[in-house]
């Protein structure tokens, strides 16, 4: 299945942003729904650091560690942020895909319409159109399903993990 | 999830393939500028570009608003779709309303109470799950967790909260089998209905059994029986043109009898399908680009019939269950027809015609059903103290009100 994935969503917006943030501050922006995708963008201002634009495919994050040693994630933050993106991505870019496919689709069939349709005949092609893309769309929709059913729930799963280890080190019983 | 597989290129292949076949490969631009996405065509492997919409400015996003009492009451009241879980709540008190066993106010109130919790955690784990798909559909695009108003760590903290809490409530308040009932429902709906809707049509089912559990639970919270024993038979309430003069005055404590509970949830199963049928061929589109399963999107004539049938249930379930089963005098088949010919006919012009607008007319019908149904079903109650002016039934035509209901009972 080739499925290239857009790029991650906040990483194309860093450029704007001052790479030395001299305080780490944990703000989560939201912007308006996608008009394709209808997810909205978000971005996490904890996120890890983008590398660079010049090596913005390299394949590992060069951005993991920050140049002050005490802002360093734990490993459990930076794994529940990295697999938050990632989800997030996932969501993007199978939505996207799949609304691109249907509007075209569905517009296909509306224009595929004699001029002398009924607006009952155009429900009717409707419905037909909306039957046989469920039915096209099956294996695909059963893997998102799966996909999204998994990660969504190691997210929560890791982000309690993140938030057990904050609680310990606050009261001083970590290690 | 980055799966990345050449693709096939017939060597016949017109121009059109070529020139986006080699732009896939030529143009190393297009990777480190971001101007565009492909998709894969559906029935081919032909790459679509597509240019990329406006990369979104800085000014564009919004910070998310902090938490404060007030805010996080609302997220919480969206979270358990308030406006649905008073509803489970009303039937469930309208369970404890009709049965003709007593209650006392503390076990009204705590049933409600628990019945809340328990809705409010099915609500929020049926929308942990389904962040993107609401967010296709614009009916649920303002969901708190779509629109990131709360995060998901802590709705799963709400959920699982109310879920532990509510069914504590009734099991100390009112009794196990509530409890269970309440946690069951849970379960059904947060797990078993949320899962089908992805998979399978027989979603809507389970969907109606979850909105008929509540009428169970009213009726056990008052200290009912649902399943027939040796101590709690079941017995017939035969219309009085079929008793002799003997079996009278009817022995009221026979109504204690599972055949109530089973004749009440009967008739709030069978409303569930016009009522969710009619809705669901109406937002068929937003369900199929969704991806959902449902039988309107599949089958629309058979959506369409399923709700005619459901609806020919009801009115037998009112003309003949309700009454038979000690709910309600006869008098109920009589002045419950109405209300039922008025949907049977909607259900049946839907059937026959089956358009948008005849789907929301079932829809709409559905709304009001049930509240005139129900109250009803409370003024024609077995065994309220009216004086007894016709030989059809201890019913007069005077008002009443549940409060009336309730004072009689709690003495």
């Amino acid at each position: 299945m080739l499925l290239l994935p857009r790029p991650p969503g906040g990483l194309s917006r860093f450029s704007h942003r001052l790479l030395h943030v001299s305080k780490p501050c944990s703000k989560v922006l939201v912007g308006p729904p996608d008009p394709i995708s209808h997810l909205r963008p978000v971005i996490y201002d904890d996120v890890p650091k983008p590398s660079p634009p010049s090596l913005r495919h390299h394949p590992y994050s060069l951005s993991e560690f920050d140049p002050e040693p005490e802002r360093n994630q734990s490993p459990y933050e930076l794994h529940w942020k990295l697999q938050r993106q990632q989800l997030d991505d996932l969501n993007q870019n199978f939505w996207l895909d799949s609304n691109c496919r249907f509007e075209a689709a569905k517009q296909a069939v509306i224009e595929g319409l004699p001029s002398t349709a009924s607006p009952l005949d155009k429900e009717r092609a409707l419905s037909e159109f909306y039957k046989q893309w469920l039915m096209q769309e099956r294996s695909r929709l059963d893997q998102y399903t799966d996909s999204w059913r998994n990660r969504n729930v190691a997210c929560i799963l890791l982000s309690a993990r993140v938030h057990w280890q904050k609680l310990l080190r606050l009261t001083g019983l970590s290690k | 999830m980055h799966v990345y597989t050449s693709p096939y290129i017939h060597p016949l292949s017109h121009a059109r393939t070529n020139a986006t076949f080699s732009s896939f490969f030529f143009h190393n631009g297009q990777w480190t500028s971001y101007k565009s996405t492909i998709t894969r065509g559906p029935h081919s492997l032909h790459l679509t570009v597509h240019p990329a919409p406006q990369s979104l400015p800085r000014s564009a996003y919004k910070p998310v608003d902090a938490l404060s009492t007030s805010r996080l009451l609302k997220v919480y009241s969206e979270l358990s779709k308030a406006r649905l879980s008073i509803l489970n709540v009303l039937a469930v008190m309208s369970g404890m309303a009709l049965s003709p066993l007593p209650t006392t106010v503390p076990i009204l109130l705590s049933t409600a109470v628990g019945t809340a919790f328990c809705c409010a955690s099915a609500n929020t784990l049926n929308q942990l799950q389904e962040v993107p798909f609401d967010a296709q559909m614009a009916r649920t695009r303002n969901r708190p967790l779509v629109r990131r108003a709360i995060t998901p760590f802590h709705a799963t903290g709400f959920a699982i909260a109310t879920g532990i809490a509510g069914p504590v409530v009734l099991w100390t308040m009112t009794n196990p089998a509530t409890a269970i009932l309440g946690a069951s429902n849970i379960l059904l709906y947060a797990g078993a209905y949320t899962w089908m809707k992805r998979k399978s049509i027989w979603n809507t089912w389970v969907g109606a059994v979850v909105g008929a559990v509540p009428a169970l639970m009213g009726w056990t919270a008052s200290g009912g029986h649902l399943l027939p024993s040796p101590s709690y038979p079941v017995h017939f309430f035969l219309p009085p043109f079929l008793t002799t003069p003997t079996d009278f005055p009817l022995d009221l404590s026979m109504i204690d009898n599972p055949l109530a509970p089973f004749a009440f949830f009967m008739l709030m199963f069978s409303w569930q399908f016009p009522h969710f049928n009619g809705l669901s061929h109406a937002v068929r589109g937003s369900y199929a680009q969704a991806g959902y399963r449902m039988l309107s999107v599949l089958d629309p004539n058979k959506n369409a019939l399923v709700s005619l049938r459901h609806a020919v249930l009801l009115t037998s379930t009112c003309s003949i269950l309700i009454p038979l089963s000690g709910l309600t005098t006869w008098w109920f088949a009589l002045t419950s027809l109405p209300a039922n010919l008025i949907c049977l006919e909607a259900a049946w012009r839907f059937w026959k015609e089956g358009g948008d607008k005849q789907a929301m007319k079932v829809f709409r019908h559905s709304l009001w059903y049930l509240p005139v149904i129900l109250g009803l079903m409370m003024f024609h109650k077995q065994g309220i103290a009216w004086p007894v002016q016709s030989s059809l039934g201890s019913d007069s035509p005077d008002g009443s009100s549940k409060e009336e209901n309730q004072k009689e009972k709690e003495v």
